[in-house]
Parts: structure tokens; sequence; C-alpha cells
């Protein structure tokens, strides 16, 4: 069964700048061929399967927004046919299938009459949609004064109360908080159950191979693949590495140090690199391992092969069955690194108490740029830590809180 | 070469509660009307009747336009006649300004959603309809006041309905060029003054025709006669004013334009309203 047959759709749009808008610049142009016009599709053909969640994946510009207008019927395709079996709701841009002079209420039901549901059938789901948008005494005032985040729920309220047969999605479930999006998708699976088609469109390969059943890849108006969302993503994601391996080839490349090996421990770009990680008493002296309870001091040996403006350094320590326990850095210790010029230094993490109880533990480094967006090095598991047992009396768990008791006796 | 136009078929069309549409437009037209205004609704009145005293001292006292004479004399009153007309034009102009800011008015939402963008204009018709009611019950007031008042009044109803879908199929060719075009909503002003004055609204059709009225060359008789306007504001004169029916070649001109100006409006609009999600 095919919910949405696309058979060798292209879209053409004229770019508006270039356009005659007035009569008199549509005579001056008359015969100067319109130069402006640009393909969002050219010839894509691929069928959509009833009850299938299907994704269209593709970077920006790709072409998959547009599809999905077509489909949903705002635009008409420049050639080629799209046929859509079933009601179609679609959650294009949230909250804005709204009038704003109008209620909420009075929302509803134009979007239900737009939907092609009668109001008897909107009065039915009225409640539901009320409570599911959560805008309570909201409904009845007129949309234009809604903060964005009521439009938004209150538009995917209705959609997808209207049961729709075919839902078409464009990435709008990245908006909203938490609870909302988690209500969200589990309204989405509901649905699928049901054997709602559902059609999102992403560029976040992630979610499209986690939710799909289908995925097709757009990339400049033309389909490049359909099908099992693990192998398209793939090539999604290869060619998407490959143009940003382009790109860095083509920039400029600050000085970076390879690693000689590579066992999967490390990433980041390299500019600086942790080369080892030593432990110390407070004085200074090195030693092997860590004594619970007692002074330590954890050095971080790194070698710059740029000039790298104060950069931020921070640790994990995960326990060795994988719990993470801690992950101080300089910035939330309050302390800004200076500028680091080429060639090799030392930063240290001072504890004057390691709280760590008797065991294994390990230590990850990282260094970040100054906004902490950006990863110079990152290196998982950089060295183990072994604690024994110190001045901390502690015995259970892994770390020593450092509690103090009391008690008082009431009567 | 021929081109195979585009088929799309979205189910979604077919099952589309139009009249749904239609109605929410219209509530939000109602509503949208004379919002933040103190008279509110009081200003459907006081415009006409505002126009009415300033036509009734320009033409009637300035200028002496005698009103066409009537069986009851009482109702000879430049102003009534001057009224009964106004209702109508008001009806027809309404419609076709009001349609380019209707359709611009969804254009937001057309963009975002699918549905026929005609129900917006309809919807807004249909509110000027009512609001037009206003005005005919203020004239039926004024009617009864003097005593000049038949049977035939109840034609004035049909007469209204047919000007408004004579109007609302100009509307319809005129919003969608609108929006391409920004030219054509001053294009329709310039148009409507014009029109405005080639139906007897401000003076009797009979102004026109002694041998003395030297039109230099115009026809101007024959484009104030045979314009669809001057029809229906004939019409108007007639089952109002003069309380006659209007001749069968006037009901049958009237029947006509009212139902053929939506057909050929409506089959433009629907051709061309699909491309307009696309005007940015």
């Amino acid at each position: 069964m095919t919910a949405i047959s696309i058979a060798g759709v292209s879209k053409r749009f004229n770019l508006h700048a270039d356009r005659a808008d007035s009569l008199k610049e549509l005579f001056l142009r008359r015969g100067q061929g319109n130069a402006s016009e640009f393909w969002a599709l050219r010839d894509v053909t691929f069928d959509i399967p009833t009850g299938s969640f299907f994704g269209i994946i593709g970077h920006n510009g790709s072409g998959k927004s547009t599809l999905l207008r077509l489909i949903a019927g705002i635009h008409r395709p420049t050639s080629g046919s799209i046929e859509v079996s079933g009601r179609i709701s679609a959650l294009l841009e949230l909250g804005s299938g709204f009038h704003p002079d109008l209620t909420g209420r009075e929302n509803i039901y134009l979007n239900g009459a737009m939907l092609g549901l009668t109001r008897t059938e909107m009065t039915q789901a009225m409640d539901d949609i009320i409570e599911f948008s959560g805008i309570g005494q909201f409904v009845d005032a007129p949309v234009k004064v809604y903060s964005s985040g009521m439009s938004v729920r209150l538009g995917f309220a209705i959609a997808v109360h209207v049961q729709p047969e075919i839902l078409l999605v464009d990435e709008v479930l990245a908006v909203g908080d938490e609870e909302f999006q988690r209500k969200c998708f589990d309204h989405i699976y509901a649905l699928r159950r049901k054997g709602t088609t559902i059609v999102l469109v992403s560029h976040d390969a992630g979610t499209m191979e986690t939710l799909c059943d289908e995925v097709a890849w757009l990339d400049h108006g033309q389909l490049q693949m359909a099908g099992n969302p693990s192998e398209v993503i793939e090539r999604y994601l290869n060619r998407v590495n490959q143009q940003e391996n382009d790109r860095l080839l083509a920039e400029p490349t600050p000085e970076v140090i390879e690693l000689d090996t590579d066992d999967g421990s490390r990433r980041g770009s390299g500019e600086v690199r942790i080369i080892d990680v030593t432990y110390h008493d407070l004085d200074g002296t090195e030693r092997p391992s860590g004594s619970s309870g007692d002074g330590l001091v954890i050095r971080l040996h790194y070698r710059a092969a740029s000039a790298i403006e104060s950069p931020v350094f921070g640790i994990a320590i995960h326990h060795e069955n994988g719990t993470h326990i801690a992950g101080p850095n300089n910035r939330l210790g309050g302390v800004e690194q200076p500028d680091l010029g080429v060639g090799t230094g030392s930063v240290d993490v001072n504890l004057t108490r390691l709280a760590l109880l008797p065991g294994k533990y390990f230590v990850t480094t990282g260094v970040y740029s100054n906004d902490v967006l950006h990863c110079f090095d990152s290196w998982d598991r950089a060295k183990r830590l072994i604690v024994q047992p110190g001045s901390s009396e502690e015995r259970h768990g892994l770390i020593d809180l450092g509690a103090r008791w009391s008690s008082a006796l009431s009567n | 070469m021929t081109t195979v136009p585009p088929m799309i078929r979205p189910v979604v069309q077919q099952r589309s509660p139009f009249w749904l549409l239609v109605t929410s437009f219209f509530q939000r037209e109602v509503r949208a009307r004379y919002k933040r205004s103190l008279l509110g609704w009081m200003w459907s009145l006081i415009n006409p009747l505002s126009t009415v005293l300033i036509y009734s001292i320009v033409f009637g006292v300035f200028l002496r336009t005698a009103p066409p004479t009537t069986k009851n004399a009482s109702a000879e009153l430049f102003a009534v006649y001057l009224f009964a007309g106004l209702v109508g034009w008001n009806l027809f102009a309404n419609v076709v300004n009001g349609s380019m800011d209707w359709l611009a008015g969804v254009m937001d939402l057309r963009k975002k959603v699918f549905f026929p963008t005609e129900t917006a204009i309809l919807g807004g018709t249909l509110a000027t309809l009512v609001q037009t009611l206003f005005e005919v019950a203020v004239l039926l007031a004024i009617m009864l006041a003097l005593g000049n008042i038949s049977f035939t009044f109840l034609l004035f109803f049909p007469i209204l309905l047919g000007v408004a879908s004579f109007g609302l199929g100009i509307g319809l060719v005129i919003s969608v060029l609108n929006a391409r075009f920004r030219d054509v909503r001053y294009l329709t002003g310039i148009a409507l003054s014009l029109q405005f004055f080639l139906v007897p609204i401000v003076y009797p059709i009979g102004l026109l025709d002694g041998p003395d009225i030297d039109t230099y060359g115009l026809p101007a008789r024959e484009l104030v006669a045979w314009n669809p306007v001057s029809q229906f504001v004939q019409g108007a004169h007639d089952v109002v004013y003069f309380l006659e029916v209007p001749s069968l070649g006037r009901c049958l001109a009237m029947i006509g334009y009212a139902v053929v100006s939506p057909t050929i409006g409506l089959w433009y609009f629907r051709k061309r309203s699909m491309a307009i999600s696309e005007e940015l």
C-alpha cells in the first residue's frame, strides 16, 4: 500500500529579488528571459508506504522541506505528480497555522476545517486538544496574545488529535521543553501504532536512524538514495564528512599534533594535546597512586603546536565500572588559563583531600577552546588512578563525603 | 510543445468542509471590523449616512439636482433617492475593495497550510452583506416614515444579493491579480471612482436624456445604461423608490450578471490561486 506516491516531481521557484512586482516592471522586462529561477527539486520519484515512519534527510537547502510542502499541497509541483491517499495533517512550522485575530478555540475549528474535519468532529476532539496543549483558559483568547510556546503546543495538539492518516513533521520537535517533547514523541508513537503514516524531515541523522523505517536522502533537490535507514544514513554521513574534509582541506590548517597511535580514545583537532598525566603529593613529589583522604595533585602535561587563546582544561574521573564521578574544569573552578604559546607545559588539578575511596578509577582529560565549543584534545581514560587506603575511615560506596555526625535527644 | 499540467490530488481538498472555513473567515471579518473603535458597529451606519448627507448637500443643494418624480410626492427627496442607490453601490465597492484585503489577510496562513483561499473572500463578502443589512434597516425606517413603501421592497434583498455576487466575481479576479501586482489596488481605486459616476446614484438617469445634453461625443448614456452596476442600482431605485417591479430585461440582466461574474471569477481564481503561496 502506498500512502504517498511521488513521481518525477520537479519544483521551480522564481527568485523574488529579480521578479517583476509591478506592471511597469513587467512591461519593461518583457522578452528578457527570467534568469533567476531556482530548481528546488528535480525529478524526484519515490513512494511512501502506508503506515511507515518515513524520513527525508538532507542538508540545508536540499529541497526536503519543499518536498514536504508539495505533499501538504501548499505548493504545486512544476512538473510531475504527487498522489496522496489519506487525510494529511502537517506540522511544518509549529504554531503557524493560526489566524491571529481568532481565538484558540476558533482556530481549532479553522484548522480542523483546513484538514477536512467538520465542526462536530472538532468539538469531540476539543477537550483533548485543550488538555494536551495545556493552554487552559487562554483557549478563548485571540491567538495573537499567545506566547510562542503556547502556539507551538496548540499547533501540535491539533495536528495529532485530528486522527490524521498521514502526519507530516518538519524538524519541529526540536522546540518546546523536554517534557513537551517527550509528550509529542509518545503521541507520535501512539499514532504510528494506530497505523498513521508519518513523514519526518530532518538533517539529524541520529533521530532518523532510530525512528524511521525508511529514509530518502535528498541533495540539491535530487534524490540520492531511498530505502533502509542505516544504509542511507551511512552514505549520507559519508558524504557530509567528505564535504567537511574537503572544506577543511581548503582552509589553512593550524599546526596540529598528529597521533601516532589511534585506539579510538582520542579526538579533537590537536592544536594542543595532553601528552601525559602524573600524580603528585601536595609538596610536588611524584607518586604512582592516590591515597584516600590525603592530598593529591593531578598534573596534566600538554604540548601545544599552535598558540591558543586561554583554553579550558578539564578532567573527568570514572570508576572502573564506568560510573562518572566527577568532571571539574578550570572554568568551573573559577580560574582562567593564560594564553598558551607553542611548546610544552603543565596544569595542576589540586585536591587537598582526595574524596575517592580505595579502588580503581580512570582519569579522562580534555582541552577546549575558550568558548568551550571546540575540542582541541580529548583523551578518554588517559590514565588509571589507583586509590589506596589512606586517612579516610569511610568504607562504603565510592567517595568520602566528609560527613560530620551530631545528634540531639528530644524530650 | 505541450506541457502536461501538474496533477495533484490531495484528498484534503475534496473533503474540506468548505463552509466551515467560510464561517471562520466570516467570524474573523465581523470581529475585526471596527475593532478598537469607540462606536464599533455604529460606523456601519454613520459612514453611509454621512455620505448621504454630504452628497445631498453637494448635489441636492448646491447643484440643485432634482430627484426623479415618483408616485409618492412626500418621498421626492434627493437624499432618499440617493440613499436607495448608495446602499447597493457601497455593497459592490466594499466587496471589490475588501477582496484584496481578505486574500492578503490569509496569505500567511496559506503559506503554511493548504486550504481553498476563496473561502476568505466569500467569508468577507458575507460579512459585508450583514453590514449592508444595517443600512437596509435604516432605509426601511425612512421609507416607512415617509409612507413610501410597498411589497416591492422585498425584492431589494435579492437585488442586493445579486450586486454582492457580481462584486464577488470581480473581487476574486482582482484579489488574485493584486497578490501578484501591487498596482492593481491603485488601479481599482481609480476604476471605482470613475464607475461611481457611471452609475445613476448622485443624478437621475433622465439627466442624460434631454436633446440639449452635449456629451462631447462620448457614449455617456450607453455607458451608464449598459453598466452592470447601473442595472442593480436602477433595480434598487425601482423597488425602493419608485415601488415598481423592475422590467423583465433588467431582471434578466441582473440575474445574468449575478451568475456569470462569480462563475468566471471563481474559475480564474482557482486557476491562479495555487501559485500565490509562492508569492513572497
